[in-house]
């Protein structure tokens, strides 16, 4: 899926170069930083705010913390995409923490916990089944996997996760923990 | 070197580490957390683990086009923020020591490009106006402090002076937000201790400092809470944190 090399967007330059680039304030990187990543990042925030209005706000700040955080990003701690999205999903649960404490009113009675919960994690098999990460999520117990997916993709907070499954606070994070430790152990195995 | 509970020691560090990758920690955690990564290096590369180890998930997030004029929007407040010299490389985006030093010396340039504010500008002329001792030479150490509390860029959420002399604790909260229906509480975060209620959050208001409190000041952090109306009713927060900040000598 290569396209023509193009003298003015050159193909498979390194997100790493990028990024020291727009650490000089080098608008051209910048712009091109924009089109590789924008589509990934948008995505992202989207999933956790989901009004697009509020999403299209966030992604602004997002692009502004990588044009203001690029010249402290270390290649060597940290993947260039990893280092955005860890970003963007930041500013993307701080942008809905507050509102949705509001929303939170448990005591909906006694539905079944997930039944209203879409499950990202059909999505997420989808990607690859090759995907170390897949396979160990799958190993996880459902509500372990569950509570990591939510939280991860939809940026929700132990007390949205105890919320909508009727648990208490503490007993997400048993899960949370358990399900963490289980999948590191996975993950270096 | 922890003198906390156990909570934080050995393998739950990993766990916490885990969680603040997810954005799970809750209440006064995060901001623990975060006083905490600011001086361990092992704690901080914990993290980093975790955000390689999670980062693969965003793959199931089906990537979507923004607005195509997003990138002009965004160029177009590009102007009005300083380039990418800035130091920010504190977890939580909080405005450092050397951030507000460094805020003091463009004070100049930001004068002269007086058209818009970025957001750093308006965090240093919120710093100029409410406290213009800062830019004069500093009192002795160890008796006042302040804090510019942010949720990671944007206009500073609240301005908090402590001054542990006279006691006081001040805010201003240009632009704090709470739900309908709940308060906003400032805690006080020392790393190796559970979080200490400041009281609610007013604008314009004065705290009376006690003494226990005051002594934790030093090398604190600042967090505050979505909590219900009247304040936390444990003593301890309940709700998410929504603002930390790192509390700087003055």
């Amino acid at each position: 899926m290569r396209h023509p090399p193009d003298p003015q967007e050159p193909v498979d330059e390194p997100l790493e170069a990028l990024l020291a680039a727009v650490a000089r304030a080098d608008r051209g990187a910048y712009a091109r930083l924009y089109a590789r990543t924008s589509a990934k990042l948008f995505g992202v925030v989207l999933r956790i705010v989901k009004d697009r209005g509020m999403a299209e706000e966030v992604l602004q700040e997002v692009f502004l913390g990588i044009w203001r955080g690029a010249s402290s990003y270390a290649a060597e701690k940290a993947r260039p995409m990893t280092w955005m999205i860890t970003i963007a999903r930041n500013r993307a649960i701080d942008a809905v923490r507050v509102r949705r404490e509001v929303l939170l009113d448990p005591g909906e009675d006694g539905e079944d916990p997930f039944a209203a919960i879409p499950d990202p994690f059909d999505a997420a098999a989808s990607f690859a089944d090759r995907d170390a990460l897949t396979r160990c999520l799958d190993r996880l117990e459902e509500t372990q996997r569950h509570c990591i997916l939510l939280a991860y993709c939809e940026g929700w907070s132990r007390e949205e996760l105890a919320a909508r499954t009727g648990k208490n606070v503490n007993t997400i994070k048993t899960w949370l923990h358990r399900g963490l430790a289980a999948l590191r152990g996975c993950l270096s195995s | 070197m922890s003198a906390g509970t156990d909570m934080y020691e050995g393998d739950d560090d990993d766990a916490l580490a885990g969680e603040y990758a997810l954005g799970t920690l809750d209440g006064g955690e995060r901001a623990a957390f975060e006083a905490r990564l600011a001086r361990e290096p092992t704690l901080a590369a914990a993290v980093a683990a975790w955000q390689e180890r999670l980062a693969p998930l965003a793959d199931a997030v089906a990537p979507v086009a923004p607005p195509p004029d997003l990138l002009a929007r965004i160029e177009a407040r590009l102007d009005e923020t300083p380039a990418a010299t800035a130091s920010t490389a504190s977890p939580a985006d909080v405005v450092s020591l050397d951030e507000v030093r460094r805020l003091r010396r463009a004070l100049g340039r930001w004068r002269v490009a007086a058209g818009s504010l970025g957001a750093l500008a308006a965090a240093l002329v919120a710093l100029a106006i409410l406290f213009p001792g800062a830019f004069l030479p500093p009192p002795p150490e160890g008796e006042r402090y302040v804090a510019v509390v942010d949720r990671g860029g944007g206009l500073p959420a609240l301005i908090v002076q402590v001054d542990v002399a006279q006691g006081l604790v001040r805010v201003r909260a240009p632009a704090a937000e709470a739900p309908p229906d709940r308060a906003l509480e400032l805690w006080l975060v020392a790393a190796d201790d559970d979080p200490r209620s400041l009281g609610l959050v007013r604008d314009a208001a004065d705290i009376r400092l006690e003494p226990a409190v005051a002594r934790a000041t030093p090398g604190a952090t600042l967090a505050v809470s979505v909590e219900p109306p009247g304040g936390s009713p444990t003593g301890a927060p309940t709700g998410p944190v929504v603002y930390t900040g790192v509390l700087i000598p003055q």
